[in-house]
């Protein structure tokens, strides 16, 4: 043989031999050896954990719908109860398609966060940001209920947590951010609440959850029995301080903070009481459009000052005028009327949100950090100052000034 | 011609030189001992890395004809020649095994959770080996090619989150002084000095007008980008850059739009795959030759088939992971290699100058 042609001839089949070996062509399908997981649950079940997975089932792809099954693992610490899964399904448990994690009331009560879910932040098996979900139930049965193969389970979950990322707040619920909240030294974190509530069937008929803004994200689906099971997102989060969870925040409650998260949108909102020389105890209802946010910080003898700017744009889509005065062409958010009235409406949300986190003594809009990044060495001598630096949060003070822009 | 590289070709070289690990596991490991300020340790690094291209490349447009040995013997005789070229190929050496551990543990935290390692080491081996052993040429052609898609790739994965990146996390910088930053750089010293690569491409490059310049504003460019990413990535993990060891593959987790299209991770596999296998072909070319010249060899072969055994034994039979590298290259590597790395950079500004005066005395 020529020399040229022993030369192809060895780097061919250096090739061939090479490359066949990360090819796959030679290695069993994957789906065979792995349990592909698309959402974790955690509960607490006496002193272990136990470690629910919703897994895809592989077949042949005769329409759209995935079919699931769900399998749980018990174990003293998350890595057992991987490897406990792993016993029961005899596959590996990848978790690269692990969007979704629910953790029980049970785990937060006795646990503490970081703990737990340092597993899925080392592990090179959860290579995505997973949303973190809370619940008062159990995780395993929210996870029963959406791997239920009588109705498009498969998206409820998705869009219920959806419904809070775009609709409530839409700041941190995901596996990082609430890692890194909790080692800040603000240490306040979040996750948002789902409940499974049974209630008296009235029709059987399934609904995919994420509505408008004023009602609660909600999906139901038919059940053999008299009774159906609806899975709810009513809009609240739970608050964790250093860890532990704390407080559970309502829709109602938490509404003085999504005026400040310019990710926040209420969509119809409504200003009630407005009064000025040409209205009277009027009402306008209003689509919010964006919101514009500058906060800035300062000390004032020794007081930190937070002084927040909030422009909100909007569009008017009624007006109640309870004087019958007719009024044609007039700028409604022009009057000052209508933006005192916004003022004060703002003002009274953020207040009882506000007065709730120094209650509590958690800093979810992180003014640690404001005044470290705008005033390091005046903000680290206040905390000197105080006898419990934990409680910092208590003698700042917040002013809020308003404007409402009419949105082109 | 023959035996020599395009300008562009050379303008590649130094990008690769900038970007290796750069992107990857050096922003997590410089976040472990800079903290807040790891963005600016990162920054000291590049510059560092930019001198060295400045005046590397100022070295080679004036001695457009001779070689790296063959200058060095010319200015500080044999013996002189073969210690510096010695320590620079060792420095070379370790780090192309440090390299190929890290893409690796790279492939499997975010490709494969079981992979082979003769299935990934066999492949690499044989590129980079391929690649040093048909030369200069060869490793100009090819990696002219990838820079391309790795370009692109980078440019793509800032876009990816350019809209969400929050600008304030690390703020303020030098909370401290400036210590942290330079703890920083010095705790990072091994991903520093990549370009040395280029001095073994001296009078083997054809030379075109402005060829410092050129060389130095594409490092810049490629140093701008790097630096982006690191921002986003820095900015977007906050304080939980601690759990990450990758710093590219975390930069899409990010993105909202994500969870709706799918992992965007395929991108930097794809760009730091080809990215560090690209700096290995080239390490392992200049390792090799230093090899070939000390010990009078006529082919590159037996060195590189001897490092390859080396650093089979070390990563393979030896059981050294990425956590061991990071522990070593921090505790015990970061002086001596600053040290080189500072050494090489006054030498060639010593030679750069010292030419200079020559000139001068001469045209007097």
């Amino acid at each position: 043989m020529k020399p040229y042609l022993t030369k192809l001839t060895i780097i061919i089949v250096a090739v061939l031999l090479t490359f066949s070996t990360v090819s796959g062509l030679i290695a069993p399908s994957q789906t065979q050896s792995k349990s592909i997981v698309t959402a974790l649950g955690i509960d607490k079940v006496t002193d272990k954990f136990e470690l629910t997975a919703q897994i895809i089932v592989p077949q042949i792809n005769t329409s759209s719908a995935e079919k699931y099954e769900v399998a749980s693992g018990e174990g003293y610490d998350i890595g057992e109860c991987i490897a406990s899964l792993e016993f029961q399904t005899g596959e590996t448990i990848g978790l690269a398609h692990c969007f979704t994690i629910i953790i029980s009331d049970s785990v937060c009560a006795s646990n503490n966060m970081n703990d737990v879910l340092d597993y899925f932040a080392r592990s090179n098996n959860l290579c995505t940001n997973a949303i973190l979900v809370h619940t008062t139930d159990l995780a395993k049965d929210i996870l029963k209920y959406t791997t239920t193969e009588s109705s498009t389970s498969q998206d409820i979950l998705y869009d219920i947590t959806e419904y809070n990322n775009n609709k409530i707040l839409s700041f941190g619920t995901d596996l990082y951010t609430f890692l890194d909240d909790t080692i800040s030294p603000h240490s306040t974190a979040m996750m948002f609440d789902v409940t499974l509530e049974e209630e008296p069937e009235t029709s059987s008929s399934s609904s995919s959850g994420g509505s408008d803004g004023e009602t609660s994200g909600s999906s139901s689906s038919s059940s053999t029995s008299q009774t159906s099971k609806i899975l709810k997102n009513e809009g609240k989060v739970t608050i964790f301080y250093k860890g532990a969870d704390i407080y559970t925040l309502s829709k109602e409650e938490l509404k003085g903070f999504g005026w400040l998260d310019t990710g926040t949108k209420f969509e119809i909102f409504t200003i009630k009481n407005i009064y000025s020389e040409k209205l009277t105890d009027a009402t306008i209802n209003l689509i919010h459009s964006s919101t514009k946010l500058e906060i800035s910080s300062s000390f004032s003898n020794n007081v930190p000052i937070v002084q927040i700017k909030l422009k909100v744009y909007t569009k008017i889509t009624g007006v109640l005028n309870m004087v019958d005065v007719p009024v044609s062409n007039y700028n409604y958010l022009k009057d000052q009327g209508v933006q005192d009235a916004f003022h004060s409406l703002v003002q009274d949300e953020l207040q009882s949100s506000l007065d709730i986190q120094n209650e509590k003594g958690f800093d979810l809009l992180n003014f640690y950090h404001l005044f470290e990044k705008e005033h390091y060495k005046e903000w680290h001598q206040y905390l000197d100052t105080l006898d419990n630096p934990d409680a910092y949060i208590n003698k700042i003070q917040v002013f809020l000034d308003t404007e409402l822009i009419e949105k082109n | 011609m023959q035996g020599k590289i395009t300008a562009f070709e050379y303008y590649m070289f130094a990008m690769y030189a900038i970007l290796t690990s750069k992107v990857l596991t050096l922003p997590c490991v410089i976040y472990n001992v800079a903290g807040h300020d790891a963005i600016i340790s990162l920054i000291f690094n590049l510059l560092l890395d930019i001198l060295l291209i400045f005046f590397i490349t100022l070295l080679i447009v004036k001695n457009p004809e001779t070689t790296i040995f063959e200058f060095l013997t010319k200015k500080i005789t044999k013996v002189g020649a073969y210690i510096v070229i010695s320590i620079i190929a060792i420095f070379l050496f370790l780090k192309t095994l440090w390299i190929l551990e890290e893409t690796y543990e790279f492939l499997i935290h975010s490709l494969f959770e079981e992979f082979s390692t003769i299935s990934f080491f066999l492949p690499a081996f044989f590129i980079a080996g391929y690649m040093a052993i048909k030369g200069v040429n060869t490793l100009g052609r090819s990696l002219e090619i990838f820079a391309f898609f790795v370009a692109i790739g980078l440019v793509l994965c800032f876009i990816n989150t350019a809209g969400i990146i929050p600008l304030d996390t690390n703020l303020p910088y030098f909370r401290n002084g400036i210590m942290e930053s330079l703890q920083g750089t010095l705790s990072s010293s091994l991903y520093i000095g990549n370009p040395l690569v280029l001095l073994f491409f001296m009078g083997k490059v054809k030379i075109v007008k402005k060829m410092t310049l050129k060389t130095v504003l594409s490092s810049v460019v490629i140093m701008i980008f790097v630096i982006l990413n690191d921002f986003s990535f820095y900015n977007l993990m906050g304080n939980s850059v601690i759990y990450s060891s990758y710093a590219l593959n975390h930069i899409s987790q990010f993105n909202p739009y994500v969870s709706d299209l799918g992992h965007l991770t395929w991108l930097s596999i794809a760009i730091s795959t080809v990215n560090l296998l690209s700096q290995v072909s080239l390490m392992v070319y200049c390792y090799s030759e230093s090899a070939r010249k000390i010990f009078k060899l006529k082919m590159r072969t037996i060195p590189i088939l001897c490092s390859f055994v080396i650093i089979y034994i070390v990563c393979l039979l030896l059981h050294f992971n990425l956590t061991d590298f990071e522990y070593i290259i921090v505790n015990y590597f970061s002086y001596p290699s600053i040290i080189i790395i500072l050494s090489m950079l006054l030498i060639l500004i010593i030679l750069n100058i010292s030419r200079r005066k020559k000139n001068e005395t001469i045209s007097n």
